[in-house]
C-alpha cells in the first residue's frame, strides 16, 4: 500500500542542517498493523508526517498504491488525506470551539459531500462517548479527547491510520484502550501505523520499526 | 457542519478578539455614515455661508473706467439690461447667482446715497436649482441702509419719495460697515424709471464656478464667449475666502476618512494575523484531515466579512444616532436637513465587507501557505 524509498528529509536552520530521515526505504501492507519506535528526535513524527502527504521529503520517493504521493497537485493530496488516511495525535488537536459531534464531523467538510451525522453518531456510541456528544474539548479528561480524535479520524472509513504517540498523554487504561481501538480499526481491514513509546503496543503489532537518528535500523517482523 | 456555522462558532469561541475587530470597523463605520449623513447639511451650511459673503464676480461693461469704479462704486458706463438673459441663457458659462444691477450715487434729502436697482436673480440655463442670492425686491418697494435709516429717522412702512417716485420702506437694513449702509434698494426696473436709463444696467454680480486650474482666466474665457462687450473683474478677498474655506472643508473629510479606514483596515489586519498565530495548529490539522487550501482561506476570510458585515451594520445605527444627534448642535442653519440616509447603509455593508477581507488578506495567505508540519511535528 505504502512504500518509501530512499527517502531522506533534511531539515536547514540557523543551526545548520538536521538529517530527520536518512535514506528510509519502508514498505507497508494493506491490513498491517506497523509500529515505529524510536527516541525522541530520532525522526519518527517526520516519518508519519511524510508518509501522510504533510511533509515533502528531499530526497527519495513515497509511492501509495503505485503512484508517487508528492506527484499529486496540493487538491489531490489533500483528496488523499481526506479519503484514505485517519490522523491521531498526541495532543488531539481538538477544535476548542466545536462540540463533541462537530469536531467528529470536521473531516466531512472537506468536500466528501456525504451526511455523516449518523456515523459520527455511531462512531460515538462505539467509543462510548454518546453521552458527551454535546460537551466542548475542555470539559473532557484526556482519555475522552483522544477517544474524539479517534472518532474523527474514521469518521471517513480511511484505509490508513496515522497515529502519533496517541497515547503519550494518557493514563494506562486509556492507553490501553486507544490500543484497543486500533487494534478493531485493524481487524477490521485498516492499515495502522502507530508511533509510540509504549511496550503494550508490540501486542498488536505485526512489525516494529525503530529509528535511530534518521535510520531505520531494525526491522523486525513478529 | 457548514463553513458558516464553523468560522461562527470560532467568532464566539475568541470573543475577546472578535470584539476587539468589531470595535474597530465599527468605528470606522459609525464615523464615514456620521460624516456622509451630516455633509449634505455641512454643504449647504458652508454654502450659505459662502454666499452671506456675497457676490465674488463683477461684470461690467468693456469700456468701463476701473479707477472711476472703484472710487464711485459703480461705473458710469451702462449695457443692456438682456445681457443677463443672455448670459443666463447660454450653456457652459463658468459663474452662477446671476443678478443684474443699476447703481447711481445721488443727492437725497441733503445726503449722497447709492441708489441700486436689483433685478431677482436670473435663473441659468441647465443649472442645478440653488436658492436665490441677492435681494428680491417687489416693485415699489425699497430697502434702506442702516445709516440713512438711522440719521433720518426712516422705519419699515414709511413712505418715502425718491427722485419724485414714492416708495414704501419694506425693511431697513442691520448696519454692514460698508457702503451698503449708504444704499437704498429698489426693484431694478423701479430704479432704471427714476435714473432715466430704461432697459439699462451697469453691473452684474455672480458667483465664480470652483473651476479646474486658474479659475479667473476661465471665468473670463467663458463670459468673453456669451458677452463679448464686457469685461470681468474678481473681487478677490471674497474669492480667496470662498476658495480656501471650500478646499479646508473638502481636504478635512477626504483625509479623515481615508485615515479612519486606514486606521482600522490596519487594526483588523493586525487582529487577522494574531488570529492566525492563535490559530496555527488549528491549521495544521485541518491540513492533516484534508482540508483544501480554499476551505481554510474561506475560514478566515468568511471571519472578516462576518465582521465586516456585523460591524458595518452596528456602524450604521451609530454613525446615524450621532448625525442625529449632534449633527442639528454643528449645523444650526440647515439641522433641518439632517435625516437618515438609508443608501448608505449598502455601502457600508458592502465597504466594510471589501475592507476587512483586503485588510485579512495577507493573514489569510500566510494561513493557507503555513507550513502544517511545522505545528503537528513540534507539538
Amino acid at each position: 500500500m505504502i512504500r518509501l524509498e530512499n527517502v531522506s528529509k533534511v531539515y536547514s536552520g540557523k543551526m545548520g542542517e538536521v538529517r530527520a530521515l536518512d535514506e528510509v526505504s519502508l514498505g507497508v501492507e494493506r491490513g498491517e498493523f506497523v509500529v515505529v519506535r524510536g527516541a525522541s528526535g530520532s525522526g519518527k513524527s517526520t516519518l508519519l508526517l511524510t508518509i501522510g502527504g504533510l511533509i515533502r521529503p528531499t530526497r527519495g520517493s513515497v509511492l501509495v498504491n503505485g503512484r508517487e504521493l508528492y506527484g499529486l497537485s496540493w487538491g489531490e493530496q489533500a483528496r488523499f488525506r481526506a479519503e484514505k488516511i485517519g490522523f491521531v495525535f498526541q495532543m488531539f488537536h481538538l477544535l476548542p470551539y466545536l462540540n463533541v459531534l462537530d469536531n467528529v464531523l470536521v473531516p466531512a467538510m472537506t468536500g466528501m459531500g456525504q451526511d455523516k451525522r449518523d456515523r459520527a453518531r455511531d462512531l460515538l456510541e462505539k467509543l462510548q462517548m454518546s453521552q458527551r456528544a454535546q460537551h466542548k474539548p475542555s470539559q473532557l479528561s484526556t482519555g475522552e479527547r483522544q477517544r474524539v480524535a479517534i472518532a474523527r479520524a474514521l469518521l471517513n472509513e480511511p484505509e490508513l491510520i496515522l497515529a502519533d504517540e496517541p497515547t503519550g498523554n494518557l493514563d494506562p487504561d486509556n492507553a490501553a484502550r486507544v490500543l484497543g481501538y486500533l487494534s478493531d480499526f485493524h481487524k477490521e481491514g485498516g492499515t495502522v501505523l502507530l508511533v509510540t513509546h509504549e511496550e503494550r503496543a508490540r501486542e498488536y503489532a505485526q512489525r516494529v520499526v525503530l529509528l535511530d537518528a534518521g535510520r531505520l535500523t531494525v526491522a523486525q517482523r513478529d | 457542519m457548514s463553513i458558516l456555522r464553523m468560522l461562527l462558532k470560532e467568532l464566539w469561541h475568541r470573543r475577546l478578539n472578535f470584539v476587539l475587530g468589531l470595535a474597530a470597523v465599527i468605528a470606522a463605520v459609525a464615523l464615514f455614515v456620521a460624516v456622509l449623513t451630516m455633509s449634505g447639511a455641512s454643504e449647504r451650511e458652508t454654502t450659505r455661508l459662502m454666499r452671506d459673503m456675497g457676490f465674488n464676480i463683477l461684470i461690467v461693461p468693456k469700456n468701463t473706467d476701473m479707477a472711476d469704479f472703484w472710487s464711485e462704486d459703480f461705473g458710469k458706463q451702462e449695457m443692456p439690461e438682456e445681457y443677463v438673459y443672455t448670459l443666463a441663457n447660454f450653456r457652459g458659462i463658468a459663474v452662477q447667482h446671476l443678478v443684474a444691477t443699476l447703481q447711481k450715487k445721488v443727492a437725497w434729502r441733503d445726503r449722497k446715497v447709492l441708489l441700486t436697482g436689483v433685478l431677482p436673480e436670473a435663473p441659468i440655463r441647465d443649472a442645478a436649482k440653488k436658492p436665490p442670492m441677492g435681494f428680491r425686491i417687489p416693485r415699489g418697494k425699497v430697502y434702506v441702509g442702516y445709516e440713512l435709516a438711522n440719521g433720518l429717522k426712516i422705519k419699515a412702512g414709511d413712505t418715502v419719495n425718491v427722485l419724485g417716485k414714492d416708495f414704501v420702506v419694506e425693511r431697513c437694513l442691520l448696519e454692514s460697515g460698508s457702503k451698503d449702509d449708504i444704499r437704498i434698494y429698489g426693484h431694478l426696473h423701479d430704479i432704471q424709471e427714476i435714473l432715466g436709463s430704461p432697459g439699462k444696467i451697469n453691473a452684474i454680480e455672480a458667483l465664480g464656478c470652483r473651476c479646474e486650474g486658474e479659475r479667473l482666466p476661465t471665468i473670463r474665457k467663458s463670459i468673453a464667449k456669451a458677452l463679448p462687450e464686457t469685461k470681468v473683474t474678481e473681487l478677490r478677498p471674497i474669492a480667496v475666502a470662498r476658495a480656501k474655506t471650500r478646499e479646508m472643508v473638502e481636504n478635512y473629510a477626504a483625509f479623515l476618512i481615508p485615515t479612519v479606514f486606514l486606521i482600522c483596515a490596519v487594526w483588523v489586519g493586525f487582529l487577522a494575523l494574531s488570529n492566525v498565530r492563535e490559530r496555527r495548529q488549528e491549521i495544521g490539522i485541518l491540513r492533516a484531515l484534508g482540508f483544501r487550501s480554499g476551505r481554510i482561506a474561506a475560514l478566515f476570510l468568511g471571519r472578516a466579512i462576518v465582521l465586516g458585515l456585523l460591524g458595518a451594520g452596528a456602524g450604521f445605527g451609530v454613525g446615524t444616532a450621532l448625525a442625529l444627534r449632534f449633527g442639528p448642535q454643528i449645523f444650526r442653519l440647515t439641522s433641518a436637513k439632517i435625516m437618515p440616509v438609508f443608501s448608505l447603509l449598502g455601502w457600508s455593508l458592502a465597504g466594510a465587507a471589501a475592507l476587512c477581507a483586503m485588510a485579512s488578506y495577507l493573514p489569510t495567505i500566510v494561513a493557507v501557505t503555513q507550513d502544517p508540519a511545522v505545528t503537528l511535528r513540534d507539538e
